[in-house]
């Protein structure tokens, strides 16, 4: 036979149950001796108490007392469940192989990019120290992603060349009939 | 920001903007005292200059009308145009080949060049125009010579006399229709050249996986005081790179400047000029039968007029010109190489004059 505890026998003694878990313990006091005689001492010292209420000070106040008590424990309650930490939601069902998981693309990336680069060799841009040009729009320089272009002559038949670190340009001009040649200098 | 601040920003900013775009530039010409050349004016009217972040950019259109002062023929000129002198792009040359000026003759040059220079610079002339030599027709020569203009102009006036020859002989062998077709075939050899990008001590943008090593062929010139052993370079696609050359002096003078010109051929079997390498360092001294190593540390990109590159299928090289120790130098024989300066001259006098220009042109010179 499974007995109630203390607590809810002291309960049921001073009518603090709910009418179910009331009928519960009535019931089983009923066939339990044990639990009757013990709720019988409960509700003694109860009426003992009472019968001190005269006895007590005029200042303490019992019912007073009880009832901040009361209070006070469902303040408790109530701050307990304000600070709970939440219990994690069900999701759906975990991974069981997170690793892998991650691994794999990151092979698949690898050996893609085997693939290409041997299909495909990628690109190799450099860094030169400087580019001296010489086209049909001008000549000129770039150095360090800076450039610098020569007037193209007003001429029509230019011959452009690159020769050393100077770049020409070179052109009859219309007017004298001279062979000009123009250089700039990279240094 | 106050009113007053604004006011000085707006004052100050167009004050800046009038100084910078002031037109003409200041164009200075200085020559020596014992000058060969006599400056009688200078007209820099067009010369404009713009200011571009912290730089200054010259745009230089000027006119100098100089005199020979000499008793001498002067057959070249080349004037040095500083705007700075150690920043790349603050200086540049004008040369003018091919001239044929009398003693007390008057010629004119002019200067078309872009310039760079710090935008405060302080005073002085924007840009300054001095002498840099003057090639008479004795083949000796006045001048600093710091551009290496007495090489340059020396090689030019060969070349001139060499193709006025040419053109003579072609003349007397094949008449005035021979001489035209000539002057013909040389337009369209000159109409077939490539734009081309230098980089120095590095490469454009290379596959390098698919770059390969193709070998020179070289022009027998049989007369060249130097022969080229073997040559190659690392090629893809329209780039060139890494040039190296073994060759031999199979003179009996020691050589200190030699250049190869560069022919490459497509895939199509067309054959252009790419260019010429300086492929000697200063101070070099090929002894006669000496070998010698050249490496460039350089990569030629090719392309044509509309930037698509030219898929190099093969290379010659050819000896364009030799300096000996002692002074002298050595050019090939005319045989459909790089257009002269003289070329280029009378082909465009036949195209904007016609034959009978050419004709007489061709008579003016001594050359037989």
């Amino acid at each position: 036979m499974t007995h109630p505890n203390e607590s809810r026998l002291a309960l049921y003694a001073g009518g603090e149950l709910s009418l179910l878990s009331h009928l519960r313990i009535a019931l089983h006091l009923r066939g339990c001796p044990r639990c009757n005689r013990h709720v019988e001492e409960l509700r003694g010292i109860r009426e003992w108490m009472r019968a001190q209420d005269h006895a007590t000070p005029a200042a303490v106040q019992w019912d007073s007392i009880a009832g901040e008590m009361k209070a006070n424990i469902r303040l408790g309650l109530a701050a307990g469940r304000c600070v709970r930490i939440p219990e994690p939601e069900p999701g759906p069902p975990r991974f069981r192989w997170p690793a892998p998981a991650m691994a794999l693309p990151v092979l698949l990336m690898v050996i893609a990019g085997w693939i290409i680069e041997s299909v495909h060799p990628p690109l190799q841009p450099t860094s030169p120290d400087f580019i001296v040009q010489a086209s049909a729009s001008g000549i000129g320089f770039e150095k360090d992603g800076r450039g610098f272009t020569l007037l193209q002559p007003r001429e029509q038949n230019v011959v452009f060349s690159v020769r050393g670190e100077a770049a020409a340009a070179r052109y009859v001009d219309a007017e004298s009939g001279q062979v000009t040649i123009s250089h700039v200098y990279a240094q | 920001m106050s009113m007053r601040n604004k006011c000085a920003v707006l004052v100050l900013g167009s004050v800046l903007a009038a100084w910078a775009q002031q037109a003409p530039a200041s164009l200075k010409v200085s020559l020596p005292a014992d000058s060969p050349l006599a400056l009688l004016s200078v007209d820099s009217g067009e010369s404009r200059s713009d200011a571009r972040g912290g730089a200054l950019v010259l745009d230089l259109h000027a006119a100098l009308t100089l005199r020979n002062a000499t008793q001498r023929r002067i057959r070249g000129v080349t004037l040095l145009v500083q705007a700075q002198e150690f920043t790349p792009g603050g200086k540049g040359s004008v040369a003018v080949p091919s001239l044929d000026v009398r003693p007390a003759e008057t010629f004119p040059i002019r200067i078309d060049l872009r310039l760079l220079r710090p935008l405060l610079a302080g005073g002085g002339p924007l840009a300054t125009v001095s002498l840099d030599g003057v090639l008479f027709d004795d083949l000796s020569f006045y001048g600093p010579d710091r551009l290496n203009s007495r090489r340059s102009m020396t090689v030019w006036e060969l070349e001139a006399r060499r193709d006025r020859r040419y053109f003579k002989s072609v003349l007397e062998a094949r008449g005035p229709e021979g001489l035209r077709q000539e002057i013909v075939d040389s337009l369209d050899r000159m109409a077939a050249r490539l734009d081309v990008q230098v980089v120095r001590r590095g490469r454009a943008t290379v596959l390098a996986a698919q770059e390969r090593e193709v070998k020179f062929a070289f022009l027998p010139i049989p007369d060249s005081p130097i022969e080229p052993l073997s040559g190659l370079a690392q090629v893809t696609g329209g780039e060139a790179r890494a040039p190296h050359i073994e060759l031999l002096n199979r003179s009996n003078r020691a050589i200190r400047y030699f250049e190869i010109g560069w022919i490459i051929k497509d895939r199509e079997g067309r054959q252009f000029l790419a260019g010429s390498v300086p492929a000697s360092s200063s101070g070099l001294e090929l002894a006669p039968g000496a070998k010698s190593q050249v490496s460039e540390d350089v990569a030629l990109k090719f392309s044509r007029g509309t930037g698509q590159p030219v898929a190099i299928d093969g290379m010659t090289g050819f000896v364009s010109q030799v300096e000996f120790a002692d002074g002298n130098f050595w050019i090939p024989a005319r045989a459909a190489l790089a257009p002269s300066p003289e070329e280029q001259r009378l082909a465009d006098l036949y195209r904007r004059r016609g034959l009978p220009a050419l004709l007489n042109e061709l008579k003016r010179f001594p050359e037989r």
